[in-house]
């Protein structure tokens, strides 16, 4: 994979492209330095990490002692109704909101670079970034407002094509689709600067090869730069599945998991268990789950999306 | 230069994605500047008066957690970016036995969830007694920013060539001198983009607040925005200052990001390129 120097080394104004190790600061400096860092990562990251992953084998409600009751809430998660539609709904979100995160940014990249002069390219870039910082708060509330079915956008839209109004957030068939489709044309997210630096990356001798041999247009796309993208892709697809899985604020927002289960996932049941009801524990449980199946995903990612040598 | 078809057609559709892209942003400015009889007659119409009441009833409803936001950032940023620096410091420019190791542990952190953390986290910061203040933000945030900083500061400071260290010396600085009046001046670029990012994610969080904070006066801007639309409702504005709200919201950080650009974009991908 891609090397650790690289990017800041090139625009340090001082860089030689030696790698030294070069401060005679004293052990006990050092020591110094380096704690407390330490101490903020341990005391709010691995701790409760560790934490939660035993806490998931006790019952809990925050005031009494917790429990130990060992497997019993996994047993009782995989026995709730609620479950066959939290699975549907994950495996649909994280698949749908991969695709939707690794397409539109890698065209709009490609078509960045193909536009024909270099300040058309800094625009277009400088415009596809700027709306990525918009907090996500504002783009779930705009779009349930585009998305209202009494007098939102997109229905007075379909409307002049004489489709009738469609209950977005309200429906079964729609809703999950709807969160989906939050952030259209989905361009402006990490994935863009990702794969847009690495097509930068790759070396004008092999474009002008390809040309050479006539391997241009869509099939260079296919046959060159994605190919050549693969440890932006990689990336790209781990980052996105990670932040699927945990992305409920959106649903918890519009839908609330409703219409009848339609868009409830297990991260919002989560935290309902923990901070609607109690049941700490439990929580830990379905936290648990979710960091195994983030594992697997990433695993499954990196297994299968390899770098051609 | 000369225009082939591939070109043209990339044009097309790259305005095609923006106008896309900043249509519902256009459609939200243009509806905060509408009154509400405006609404009633020309719901999804770009208007010409400029009607700024909306803007103010806004203002009122969450200038105060802007102003929670930029304390909070704040905070966050003092305490977390200089820890992260020291520590990158010494991962970059000094040898000690482990290190290697040490520094995955740190990078591996990136990849726990914050849905492990969220439910432990919680019980943590009210056992601190930090339930219902920023401190119970501003630990967390700063402590989530470590890894990725800790990375950025680390791989430009090993950039830093050792001539400079040389002649340092040779001209009577101490060690820390050097730290203190050569890489930290040189390291600003980074300070840039680390504080970039972490305002990007305080801006942007929502969840963490109304979990930790009771009282909503604490919150910062995206609880605060959330909290003052649903209590909008009732209050017989109509829906203009709501949209004014979304401006307010977002406008703060769009202009920060576009001021910092280049060291935004220097952030995510110089953070991507470990993968």
């Amino acid at each position: 994979m891609a090397k650790v120097s690289g990017e800041w080394a090139e625009h340090h104004p001082l860089a030689s492209g030696k790698h030294k190790k070069h401060a005679r600061l004293g052990p006990k400096l050092g020591v110094l330095m380096i704690i407390p860092s330490i101490v903020l990562v341990v005391l709010f990251n691995y701790y409760p990490a560790v934490r939660s992953l035993l806490g998931s084998l006790t019952s809990w409600d925050g005031f009494n002692p917790p429990q130990f009751v060992g497997f019993q809430n996994f047993v009782s998660y995989f026995q709730q109704p609620v479950f066959w539609p939290e699975v549907r709904n994950l495996v649909l979100f994280v698949v749908g909101g991969t695709i939707i995160s690794i397409v539109f940014p890698f065209l709009a990249a490609e078509l960045t670079l193909a536009l024909p002069s270099l300040k058309g390219q800094n625009r277009a870039k400088y415009l596809f970034v700027i709306p990525m910082v918009i907090p996500q708060v504002i783009m779930i509330s705009i779009w349930a407002y585009l998305l209202n079915p009494d007098d939102g956008l997109v229905d007075a839209v379909l409307g002049l094509f004489r489709v009738s109004p469609v209950q977005w957030l309200g429906s079964t068939h729609t809703a999950l689709f709807s969160i989906l489709l939050i952030g259209f044309p989905w361009v402006s997210s990490l994935g863009y600067l990702v794969f847009l630096a690495g097509l930068q990356g790759i070396s004008q001798e092999i474009f002008d090869a390809s040309s050479v041999d006539g391997v241009v247009g869509l099939s260079r796309l296919w046959s060159i730069d994605l190919p050549l993208s693969i440890p932006q892709l990689r990336f790209v697809v781990i980052i996105a599945g990670i932040t699927m899985v945990q992305n409920f604020v959106p649903i918890l927002l519009l839908t609330g998991g409703g219409p009848a289960n339609a868009t409830i996932v297990p991260g919002l049941q989560m935290y309902q268990e923990a901070f609607t009801d109690s049941q700490l524990g439990y929580g830990m449980a379905i936290g648990t789950l979710l960091f195994v199946f983030m594992v697997l995903v990433s695993v499954i990612t990196l297994r299968f999306l390899k770098p051609r040598t | 230069m000369r225009l082939t078809k591939g070109k043209w057609a990339a044009t097309i559709v790259v305005v095609l994605l923006v106008v896309l892209t900043y249509f519902p942003l256009l459609f939200v400015l243009s509806n905060s500047f509408k009154n509400s009889a405006q609404f009633a007659t020309n719901p999804f119409g770009f208007v010409l008066s400029l009607h700024l009441s909306n803007y103010l009833v806004a203002w009122q409803g969450i200038d105060r957690y802007l102003i929670n936001t930029i304390v909070v950032a704040g905070g966050a940023i003092i305490l977390g970016l200089p820890v992260a620096a020291a520590s990158a410091y010494v991962f970059a420019k000094v040898q000690f036995k482990g290190k290697e190791a040490l520094f995955y542990i740190y990078i591996g952190l990136l990849m726990i969830p914050w849905t492990l953390t969220l439910i432990p986290l919680f019980v943590e910061i009210n056992k601190f007694g930090m339930y219902d203040s920023w401190f119970g933000l501003i630990l967390p945030y700063a402590a989530g920013s470590q890894p990725l900083n800790v990375f950025l500061f680390r791989t430009f400071f090993e950039a830093i060539p050792d001539e400079l260290y040389q002649s340092a010396r040779i001209d009577g600085c101490s060690e820390t001198q050097i730290l203190l009046r050569i890489v930290t001046p040189l390291s600003i670029p980074v300070f840039v983009t680390s504080t970039l990012l972490l305002c990007i994610s305080i801006w942007g969080d929502y969840l963490w607040p109304t979990i930790v904070l009771s009282n909503y006066h604490l919150y910062t801007v995206s609880a605060g925005f959330e909290m003052f639309v649903q209590s909008f409702g009732v209050s017989g504005h109509g829906i203009g200052p709501e949209f004014a709200a979304e401006i307010l919201t977002m406008l703060p950080i769009v202009l920060i990001v576009s001021a910092g650009m280049k060291y935004f974009v220097r952030g995510v991908t110089g953070g991507a390129l470990k993968a």
